[in-house]
Formats: C-alpha cells, structure tokens, sequence
C-alpha cells in the first residue's frame, strides 16, 4: 500500500545566487508549503462553435507559492556577522546579510527554494526545486502559542523542477 | 524533557515562595497528612508533542496542575495565599534550564486557580483546596 507524504516528511532550504550559496534551513516552518502552476490555454472558436474551433497555448505563467514559518529573532547576520541567517532578513534581502540574488542585476532581487519530501520508506526522496522565487508579501504576524512570518509570492517559472534525490 | 526533570526545574523555582512547613509533594510520594497544616502536590499530567516536521527540533508542551491543601492550623485565607504566590511566580515564566537540556528554556503561560473546597468538607474536617493549572513549553 502506498506510504502518502505528510508535512512531517517536508524540508525547505532556500538558497541564494553566491557560489557556493549560503543556505538557509527553514526549521521553523508550519508545514503549510503551497504552490500552483497555472496554464493559459488560448480558445479559438470558429463562429461560436467549440466543435469546429481548436485551441493555442496561451502566454506562460509562473508559480505562485506561499509558506508560513515561526519566527525567533528577525536579524541574525545582518546584526552580526558571526550569527546564523535569519528567514525576515533572508526573505527581506537585508543588507550586511551577504546574500546574492540568483538574477541578473537590474532584475528583481530573487532566491533558490528547495523543497524536499522524504520517503518515509527511505528510498524515494524527491527534492521540488522553485528558480528565481521573487517576494509579493510578507506578512508578520503576533500569536499566543507563536509569532508567525507569512511568505507569499512567485517562482519565475511555469513549474517547478522535480528530482529523485538518494 | 522527562516528567521528573520537568518536575525538578519547576519546583525548584517555586520553592521561593512556598513557606516553610509545607510540604511539597511529587506524584508517588506518601505522606501521612495528620500532622501536616498544609501540602502542595506538583503533577506533569500531560505531555504532547506538537505536530512538527521531521527534521525540526523537538518541543512538548506540557500540562502543571498544582493541589494546595490545608487543615487546620492553617485557614482558607492560608492556603488561598500559598496558590496565589504559587501562580504568581509561575505566571508567564522563562525558565533557564541547566544540564542536559542547559541552553533550552522552559516556558510558562498563564495560570488558572481554581478554589475546590467543598463546603461541606471543609466544614467536617477543615481540609481547603485550591487548584493551580498551567501549561507549558519545554525541550523534547
């Protein structure tokens, strides 16, 4: 019977564009990891007809992906050189923290997210790779049992790359 | 964090303001209560492990509950105030742990007290109990 794949089976990594990059492990994070690729389909009909009509590909469309963490301190290495990178000042490209984006200059700045599941058979671990993730929101909010960063935003791409990993 | 060493951390930091004569009281302990005018039993009775990813680092949250008993001597005023400096001192805690978990904390929210003397009872045999509950977070 097939095992199925829960939050707990979940690691986010996100990288940046520095070689070799500097990684940061999302330890924190809810488990709630979301992300849609969407495809634009251009409908041709022939005088209203679908029958006699037929279909183009429409424009491409990236990724839209979410993700919410807890969080401890905001800055890490920005504040400190020697301290560890914290996931606000690493979402938030702040300065001092050293972190390249993967894009040209001139571009948005954009990150590396690795997602990877692991099989709880421990043979068919799969790594979801999202390229040039650019920001749309971050929202930060307060909580009784924690305080939550809310991520919200785009991978450059209609989808992300997915690969076995042993 | 194991119960007994839960247990350890956190009576220790309320032995402060528990008054000398008390006894306190750990689950398995016994103790012959005739000659005793008051008596505080310290139980972890809950201990669940939130959901988390496999790789995160382990937490519990936990469950305090806190008796207070007193007998004459000792009057309802007596041991309504050994719960309220008892809840006092626990509320909202940071607890700075040592030894196998030293760098960890062990945190505290906020309190309820709860008066469980029976009337009846009390007026039979003078015995008032107040109750304190607590939960908690602390290293897995």
């Amino acid at each position: 019977m097939p095992i199925t794949r829960t939050l707990r089976d979940g690691e986010l990594v996100i990288k940046d564009g520095a070689n070799p990059p500097l990684v940061l492990t999302v330890v924190l994070d809810e488990g709630d990891l979301s992300w849609t690729s969407q495809q634009k389909t251009i409908e041709i009909k022939d005088r209203g007809s679908i029958a006699s009509g037929h279909t183009r590909p429409g424009e491409e469309q990236s990724t839209e992906l979410s993700f919410s963490a807890k969080w401890t301190q905001l800055l890490g290495r920005s504040h400190q050189p020697t301290d560890p990178l914290a996931l606000y000042e690493t979402l938030m490209f702040l300065s001092n923290t050293g972190l390249q984006s993967t894009s040209q200059p001139g571009e948005q700045q954009t990150l590396t997210l690795e997602f990877t599941v692991m099989d709880p058979a421990g043979q068919s671990h799969e790594k979801i790779t999202f390229l040039k993730v650019y920001r749309e929101s971050l929202t930060m909010s307060e909580g009784d049992k924690a305080n939550l960063i809310a991520f919200s935003g785009k991978s450059f791409s209609p989808a992300p790359t997915v690969s076995r990993v042993s | 964090m194991t119960p007994p060493a839960l247990l350890h951390a956190l009576i220790h930091h309320c032995r402060p303001v528990i008054p000398d004569g008390t006894t306190i009281l750990q689950p398995g302990d016994a103790l012959t209560i005739t000659p005793s005018a008051a008596w505080a039993e310290f139980w972890i009775d809950r201990i669940s492990t939130p959901i988390a990813r496999r790789v995160a680092s382990v937490s519990i949250d936990f469950n305090l509950t806190i008796n207070c008993f007193g007998r004459p001597p000792t009057s309802s005023h007596g041991v309504s105030q050994l719960a309220e400096q008892i809840r006092l001192r626990l509320c909202q805690a940071t607890l700075t742990l040592s030894g196998d978990h030293a760098g960890g904390y062990l945190k505290l929210a906020e309190p309820e007290c709860r008066d469980l003397s029976r009337p009846a009872t009390a007026k039979a045999v003078g015995l008032w109990h107040w109750l304190i509950a607590v939960r908690g977070t602390a290293p897995g």
